[in-house]
């Protein structure tokens, strides 16, 4: 699409187009798939972002979330440097973390320990976790007691299958293959 | 936007980083008169080609692999999102905040950038940049809570008549074997054998087998799977792959054993292990 062509889709969709930029332009559309569709991408963004605008500013939403984030990372420390506090029932769950991640780890990154020197709440926020996320998403106590314990090839099999079968079905079109029937929670009694 | 993933021909490479996971992989994607070719090159690690006609998916090895029950993985990443994600994202605007963030230069493309939050910490969000002219994705990030997760991106791409059917062509050198993967239908037939009672605002069942239910929220998924408890069971563990959990727990002592596996927050995932109920018939 060449630049004066993108400036006048754009006015057309501020509204601004002259009469003659639109004839044009909806001549064009007819002819051109690659116009309908960039058409399409900036009319629906574009009323969307409009449409939903709230009384923040996109600056305030910045701010806001980086003041929760903020709040969140401290409340991690908190957590780490206090494990003591953890409620007995936190350790159970925590047991089960531990041993979850290094399982993982095992099956599939080897031997290698995740890294239990740093707090999580220290690390960069904007750096990619290598290590499992338990104890930053569930605010649990630091994986000290990890344990590396193999799955044997059968387990690691069906972990592999479980993940391969989510992610095609993740890819799949939802909209064209709907269920008829629910298994969510409304119609549940319906079910028997 | 769909039609930009559907009815473009592109050839390009992106990289996807998941946890410590980091796959390279080359997409050649050809339209011809609304029919849809494929092929996925794996670029890093075993040699592995996924060829996909319209619904109809392959996956090539070289013979030198060894045999087929031998190998295990039969995919190929195709990235973070089906095709019709960036389409999706305007019809969740119930469950995610939208908003522009400007123009960026990804794969030496204009690309526009936007943010899509989810109003509630259920679930992830998402940064998505899209080529400016045909609204293709060419990076994204799954965040948790300012955190990335997740890193999809294109390091190279060709558009439109750059690309052609020879570009299809396999690059294994020397013998191939293939098989067919089947894609998992919506066999309506076979009635769940469990129910999950609690799920997250927005999210419905979108696919559901015997042992298997998938949900969606239109952009967030997760599935559910079911077994007898038998060999080999997971042992009851709650992790991450990526941005993708893996929770696993029994229904009762005795009772089937249940499989959360999804892009969603811990905390969802084991809410909705721990709603799953078996179905009585």
């Amino acid at each position: 699409m060449t630049e004066v062509r993108r400036e006048s889709l754009s006015a057309l969709i501020d509204g601004e187009a002259s009469e003659i930029e639109v004839h044009r332009l909806v001549r064009e559309f007819r002819s051109d798939n690659s116009l309908t569709t960039s058409w399409g991408v900036y009319q629906k963004i574009r009323t969307t972002a409009r449409r939903d605008v709230d009384p923040l500013s996109i600056e305030h939403h910045h701010r806001l979330f980086e003041r929760i984030s903020t709040a969140i990372d401290s409340e991690d420390v908190h957590d780490v440097v206090a494990p003591a506090q953890a409620s007995s029932s936190h350790k159970v769950i925590f047991g089960s973390l531990a041993l979850a991640a290094s399982l993982v780890v095992a099956v599939f990154i080897g031997v290698q320990q995740p890294d239990q020197g740093t707090p999580l709440a220290e690390a960069d926020p904007a750096a990619i976790n290598v290590t499992p996320v338990s104890v930053a998403t569930n605010n649990l106590p630091e994986q000290g007691a990890a344990e590396l314990i193999e799955l044997d090839e059968e387990k690691q099999r069906r972990l592999r299958a479980y993940l391969q079968q989510h992610d095609r079905m993740s890819r799949m079109n939802p909209d064209k293959q709907f269920v008829n029937y629910s298994t969510g929670p409304e119609r549940a009694s319906a079910q028997k | 936007m769909q039609e930009a993933l559907q009815h473009q021909n592109y050839d390009g490479i992106f990289t996807y980083m998941r946890g410590s996971t980091f796959d390279t992989v080359r997409i050649v994607h050809v339209a011809d008169d609304g029919a849809e070719t494929e092929r996925l090159f794996n670029l890093n690690g075993e040699v592995r080609e996924l060829y996909r006609e319209d619904n109809e998916v392959h996956c090539f090895h070289p013979e030198s692999q060894g045999d087929l029950d031998e190998i295990a993985d039969h995919s190929v990443h195709i990235g973070p999102f089906s095709p019709v994600f960036t389409q999706r994202v305007l019809a969740a605007r119930d469950l995610y905040n939208l908003s522009m963030h400007g123009e960026d230069r990804i794969a030496g493309r204009s690309a526009v950038k936007l943010s899509v939050s989810p109003r509630y910490n259920d679930r992830y969000g998402y940064r998505l940049w899209l080529e400016e002219e045909t609204g293709l994705l060419l990076q994204s990030h799954l965040i948790d809570r300012g955190t990335v997760r997740e890193v999809f991106q294109f390091t190279s791409l060709e558009l439109g008549d750059e690309v052609s059917a020879a570009d299809l062509e396999t690059r294994i050198a020397g013998a191939t074997q293939s098989h067919q993967l089947a894609l998992e239908g919506n066999d309506a037939t076979e009635q769940p054998v469990v129910r999950v009672k609690w799920l997250p605002d927005g999210f419905r069942p979108v696919r559901a087998q015997g042992n298997r239910l998938h949900f969606s929220d239109g952009l967030a998924n997760f599935s559910v799977f079911v077994e007898k408890p038998d060999a080999a069971a997971l042992p009851e563990m709650t992790t991450t792959v990526g941005g993708t959990v893996v929770i696993t727990r029994r229904v009762a002592k005795t009772g089937p054993q249940v499989t959360v596996v999804g892009e969603v927050p811990i905390q969802t995932a084991r809410r909705v292990a721990d709603s799953v109920e078996p179905v009585i018939y």
